[in-house]
């Protein structure tokens, strides 16, 4: 039950961390690693604010500037340096990497290579079926279930997110059509930070961010993906809950398990792409296009 | 991708033809008598090591420039071979030369089955399978402390001539000279041409009856042993080994040097490589700045200059022709 219930909680908040690396690689099909570096901004421009507003910040500023921040990076990364190279995936893969090494290291410069705390968004803890679990944790998994929503109703019922599919799948197609390509891929660069730089506020307390947090968080990411199956968002969920649970289940049963649980997301990445590429739901024929 | 690393090859011709052969030569022979003109330990020190990673980048633009197969993880080969050596020369104290020649074969080894579980993936699933390796590898080092060092590392094995920096210099000179031969000769000969023409057209080279799944393990297997070499010499060199080997720094170092100097062109690796290390040097005052420069750099040559310094004549003449 303490292995179920953890690793639930634990999945979800890796399916928050994944669901938008799923948008920007698996829909748009960019191969955007700064994404991880959306995810890192948020909680660094929190603090940023606590420390010049003092403690008593409200809750609703801080998200909006937070997420605000990382939307502006997304934005920049993708006008100036992503979409102009967009067709070539290993060279946007190499340097979107260094753009994270310098995010990386501006931040190690400007605010050290340790964790930051932040306050927890919720206090307290509650009972879920015999095993108590703090209440941030349950935030995480409801927001989470949340965006999964509103992230399904907005691609499949809606004309915007008809055309972010369409782009992808053809965007000569979607310039035919008169479509503004340029404009859709920015806009999922935005509605990927926004997601991210959510989560990276809502898991901070829990997993407190450094500097070199962004190989963690893309290696969750692409676990999660690549067991979901590349391109597709509904993968996502039931990837990330057996994730979770199998890392809780390791921690708690193999020896050394603190540190060899973070091998299990690497290892299923490897097995994964060497032996199903598509993944356990996977769209057929997908690896096939690049 | 194919077009784009089309634009990569060296579009300069004079390093296109037998030429290059007296020249690379002639610059060797001009290194032999660097150890007489310069005193200073570290000038030597880091020239040194400059053989070495150019031997590390040139393999590496064998396997990435010439075959298209660019791998994020070439640090397995790197800092694999050189743990196994270092390892073998602590815990049974074996002879320096067993211990090399172990760590070498071991990096053939392992490219041997990088290249066989990769064979069916290419371009970014490629990318992301080999930046996990060597991370898996750095989980199992930090997990055993005891036997592998954990994440200190292990230090205090044999140092390469005995520790003497004028012997050990003239051995990865005749090393880089011998190792960088080879991979030309390689590169500029049917192999490269063949490597060449499974980056372009993987179908059209199978429809020609290139068998290309051996063109592709040989690929691997070469650059892989040529990189274990540089890692088990700049172990043996150090006399100390930590996870750090194995890390994205020095699987993304050999990326930085084969886009500076030009992909798939040998010659451009072996400058981006003094290039880079001499960089590190000038960049040792301001720690903090120095990923972030290169990161800069190879942002600003990936974007405007992807043909790197090779490059850089043939873009001056079309910057010359566009202007009259």
């Amino acid at each position: 039950m303490d292995i179920l219930v953890n690793g639930v909680l634990l999945g979800l908040g890796y399916c928050l961390i994944a669901v938008g690396m799923a948008l920007i690689l698996g829909v748009a099909k960019v191969f955007d690693l700064t994404y991880a570096i959306y995810y890192t901004i948020a909680p660094y421009s929190a603090l940023v604010l606590i420390r010049t507003l003092g403690p008593i910040t409200p809750v609703w500023l801080i998200f909006i500037v937070s997420v605000g921040a990382s939307v502006v990076f997304a934005l920049m990364t993708h006008s100036f340096l992503i979409l102009p190279i967009q067709k070539q995936h290993v060279v946007v893969l190499v340097s979107t990497i260094a753009v994270c090494l310098v995010v990386q290291e501006l931040l190690v410069f400007k605010a050290g290579s340790e964790p930051i705390h932040l306050p927890a968004t919720l206090r307290g803890s509650a009972n879920i079926l015999g095993v108590w679990v703090t209440n941030q944790k349950l935030l995480v998994g409801g927001v989470t279930v949340c965006i999964l929503v509103m992230l399904w109703v907005f691609l499949t019922k809606t004309r915007l997110g008809l055309a972010i599919r369409v782009t992808a799948e053809q965007p000569e197609a979607m310039k035919m059509a008169g479509g503004n390509t340029r404009m859709i891929y920015l806009f999922t660069a935005i509605l990927a930070s926004i997601v991210a730089s959510i989560g990276g506020l809502l898991l901070s307390p829990i997993y407190p961010p450094h500097p070199y947090e962004w190989l963690d968080l893309l290696i969750i990411a692409l676990a999660v993906m690549v067991l979901g199956g590349l391109g597709n968002i509904w993968g996502c969920l039931p990837a990330a809950l057996i994730l979770g649970i199998s890392e809780v289940a390791v921690a708690i049963y193999v020896p050394f398990g603190g540190i060899i649980k973070r091998t299990v997301g690497l290892i299923i990445i490897l097995l994964i792409l060497v032996l199903r590429p598509t993944g356990l739901f996977g769209v057929k024929g997908w690896e096939e296009e690049s | 991708m194919s077009a784009r690393i089309g634009i990569l090859q060296a579009p300069l011709n004079f390093f296109r033809k037998k030429t290059i052969y007296p020249i690379v030569l002639l610059l060797f022979m001009l290194e032999l008598l660097f150890p007489i003109f310069i005193s200073n330990y570290w000038t030597l020190r880091i020239i040194m090591f400059a053989n070495l990673f150019v031997i590390y980048a040139t393999s590496f633009d064998l396997l990435a420039g010439y075959t298209g197969l660019i791998s994020f993880g070439h640090s397995l080969f790197f800092g694999g071979a050189g743990y196994l050596a270092g390892l073998l020369s602590l815990s049974f104290g074996l002879p320096l030369t067993v211990c090399i020649i172990t760590g070498c074969l071991f990096a053939l080894i392992v490219g041997l089955l990088l290249g066989y579980i990769c064979l069916r993936l290419k371009g970014p699933y490629l990318a992301v399978v080999t930046l996990i390796c060597p991370l898996v590898v750095i989980t199992i080092l930090y997990a055993s402390p005891t036997i592998l060092g954990g994440e200190n590392g292990i230090a205090g094995f044999a140092q390469l001539a005995g520790g003497s920096l004028i012997k050990q210099f003239y051995i990865v000179l005749a090393l880089t000279m011998v190792s960088l031969l080879i991979i030309l000769v390689l590169a500029r000969g049917n192999l490269g041409l063949i490597l060449k023409t499974i980056r372009e057209d993987e179908l059209g080279a199978e429809a020609a009856g290139i068998n290309t799944t051996k063109y592709k393990l040989i690929a691997f297997i070469v650059s892989g042993f040529f990189s274990g070499v540089s890692g088990t010499f700049y172990a043996h060199i150090m006399g100390s080994i930590g996870p750090t080997m194995l890390s994205l720094q020095y699987g993304m170092s050999p990326i930085f040097m084969i886009y500076l100097g030009g992909a798939s062109s040998i010659i451009g690796p072996a400058i981006g490589a003094y290039v880079i290390t001499f960089l590190d040097l000038y960049l040792l005052a301001f720690p903090y700045m120095r990923i972030i420069i290169y990161a800069a750099i190879i942002i600003i040559f990936l974007r405007f200059l992807p043909g790197g310094l090779m490059a850089v004549p043939s873009e001056i003449g079309r910057l010359k022709r566009w202007l009259s």
